[in-house]
């Protein structure tokens, strides 16, 4: 039998996974007791009767904020840092996949003209004030439960909720 | 409005919200179920009228929604086993209208969307009759629906109370949606086309069915209160040939007595709950007037006072226009127009900033001004009854 152990804090509705390279076996009910493993990693599953939805949250801002980020003292801009990722940890269990993007002048966009032809051009796609900064995949119950993350959002700005186009839907 | 008009109303009132409420907690499916909704009652709008309205007329309804249901969904594999559930005889659940409401009037819709929605959905409005009574295309008003419902499927609004913490936000969201479909109905009520079924009323009816389910909210009733005062003045707002009467030149023996004593109580009841808020500021004001013998006798120092509280909540260029007018009869007429002159930037697009600005400037003998004032305020509104008092001004002017 493997050594693991216990994991600590498992919320009663997420399933347990003991980590690839322990186990690749689920456990409905919580990681069982002769496992030791230090590195489990816990996944959001289905509530009862309730639906798990995808959403994308952008970050959005304006170029005047862009600008102040980038113009930011160290200090400050690790204190924003600090609690952008303490965001982040609260809704570790609803977060997937996220990334801070590089400014808009370092975008490129690639525009179909309608004869097909691919037009390269230098800049974004929106055009104007907005900026979208970066985004975050999130796994929640419904809208309501997407609307209290986002605007808990620390960094203002503004965040746009999309959902994301799922097959059973 | 003939009397099987009226007892269809009261039916469709009573029975659309609780047929929504059953087929969306039935088939999950906001849009589906509140399109079957819609195509039951127009079933019912063509043979109730000719046949007389069923002794069960939920039932009947009920009945209709299954056929409906089983004819569109049978061959959908997501819903085939939701209708086996429409099969068993539906019990009578409890009361789940406001959870419809809050659904309806969520804050990712937009307003006008909130409205149609509630007013189909709860109310059991046509699309036909929303568009009526908003004096807007059925087709563009038909394409919002839509709209309306794919993103509550799509983006996933749920269907249910709020909790707690949000229930302060989305109550107020739903207030906003049934004062302005009441304050739309009480004017266009005014106009020239008669409707079968009053806006007005409805959103009272609706506010009182809030009201009465969130009783430990005091805004509800203050709402509400609102609404009664001010229908109590309705016979006495207009002409017979429609045209609109202000409340200064109002025949205050025509004011519903009875009505105003049931407004001036649940303001009582909602003061009792401690919690003022601005639905009961206004209703307090309106009470005010409610209560005076005349336009000169009324207590204008107590409405100034009011009005102070109101901007305290509300601080918004309207309310500052609003309580000009209270300032006016306690200060005069000078002193008005130097508190309003300033809300010029903010409300030069508000036809009734110009038709108070015109009236100050005609009580200060500025005749040319006020009649540039009231020629812009007639530029700006599309009421009738409105238009035309503001075309009597001019001439007399």
């Amino acid at each position: 039998m493997p050594t693991h152990r216990a994991a600590p804090n498992l919320l009663a509705h997420r399933m347990s996974i003991c980590a690839p390279s322990c186990l690749s076996k689920e456990y409905k009910d919580g990681t069982p007791d002769w496992c030791e493993c230090a590195i489990t990693v816990s996944v959001p599953v289905k509530r009862e009767g309730m639906h798990n939805m995808k959403y994308v949250l952008l970050f959005c801002g304006t170029s005047e904020q862009q600008q102040a980020w980038e113009e930011m003292t160290d200090e400050a801009r690790v204190a924003q840092y600090a609690q952008v990722g303490r965001w982040f940890a609260e809704h570790a269990a609803n977060i997937g996949p996220a990334n801070q993007l590089q400014p808009p002048q370092t975008a490129t966009t690639v525009r179909f003209q309608e004869t097909g032809e691919p037009l390269v051009h230098d800049g974004p796609f929106i055009e104007g004030n907005e900026v979208i900064g970066g985004y975050v995949e999130i796994t929640v119950t419904d809208l309501d439960e997407a609307l209290r993350l986002a605007k808990t959002w620390p960094a203002r700005g503004a965040v746009e909720i999309r959902p994301v186009m799922q097959v059973d839907q | 409005m003939d009397e099987v008009h009226a007892a269809l109303t009261a039916v469709f009132r009573e029975e659309a919200g609780r047929l929504t409420a059953a087929l969306v907690r039935i088939l999950d499916d906001f849009a589906v179920a509140e399109d079957i909704v819609q195509d039951t009652l127009l079933v019912a709008l063509e043979h109730w009228p000719r046949e007389g309205i069923p002794e069960r007329p939920g039932a009947w309804l009920l009945t209709v929604a299954r056929r409906r249901a089983l004819n569109q969904l049978s061959r959908d594999a997501r819903y085939r086993a939701k209708l086996a559930q429409l099969e068993q005889p539906v019990p009578r659940e409890p009361d789940d209208r406001v959870r419809l409401m809050f659904t309806c009037c969520h804050p990712a819709l937009s307003r006008p969307a909130q409205i149609a929605l509630t007013l189909r959905a709860v109310c059991g409005f046509t699309t036909a009759e929303i568009a009526h009574a908003f004096l807007a295309k059925e087709a563009t008003l038909a394409q919002r629906i839509v709209r309306a419902q794919r993103k509550i499927v799509a983006a996933h609004i749920p269907y249910r109370m709020p909790s707690d913490h949000e229930m302060n936000e989305r109550l107020r969201e739903v207030l906003a949606v049934l004062y302005l479909m009441f304050t739309e109905g009480y004017l266009t009520s005014a106009g020239a086309v008669a409707t079968r079924r009053d806006l007005a009323e409805d959103a009272a009816w609706l506010t009182a069915l809030v009201a009465e389910q969130l009783a430990s909210e005091p805004e509800p009733l203050g709402l509400l209160a609102l609404m009664r005062l001010q229908l109590a003045r309705s016979r006495a707002r207009t002409t017979e040939a429609g045209e609109l009467i202000l409340l200064q030149d109002q025949d205050r023996t025509l004011w519903d007595r009875a009505m105003i004593r049931e407004g001036i109580a649940l303001i009582e009841r909602a003061a009792a709950l401690g919690r003022p808020g601005p639905y009961q500021v206004e209703a307090a004001i309106v009470a005010c007037h409610a209560e005076a013998a005349s336009w000169t006798t009324t207590d204008w120092r107590q409405i100034l006072l009011l009005y102070d509280l109101l901007l305290l909540m509300m601080p918004t260029p309207v309310v500052q226009l609003n309580r000009a007018v209270a300032l006016w009869q306690v200060a005069g007429p000078e002193a008005a127009l130097a508190e309003i002159t300033p809300l010029a930037r903010d409300l030069d697009h508000y036809h009734l900033f110009h038709a108070i600005r015109g009236r100050l400037l005609r009580e200060l003998s500025e005749r040319e001004q006020a009649r540039a004032a009231t020629l812009r305020a007639l530029e700006l509104t599309q009421n009738r009854a409105e238009q035309s008092l503001l075309t009597r001004r001019l001439v007399e002017w």
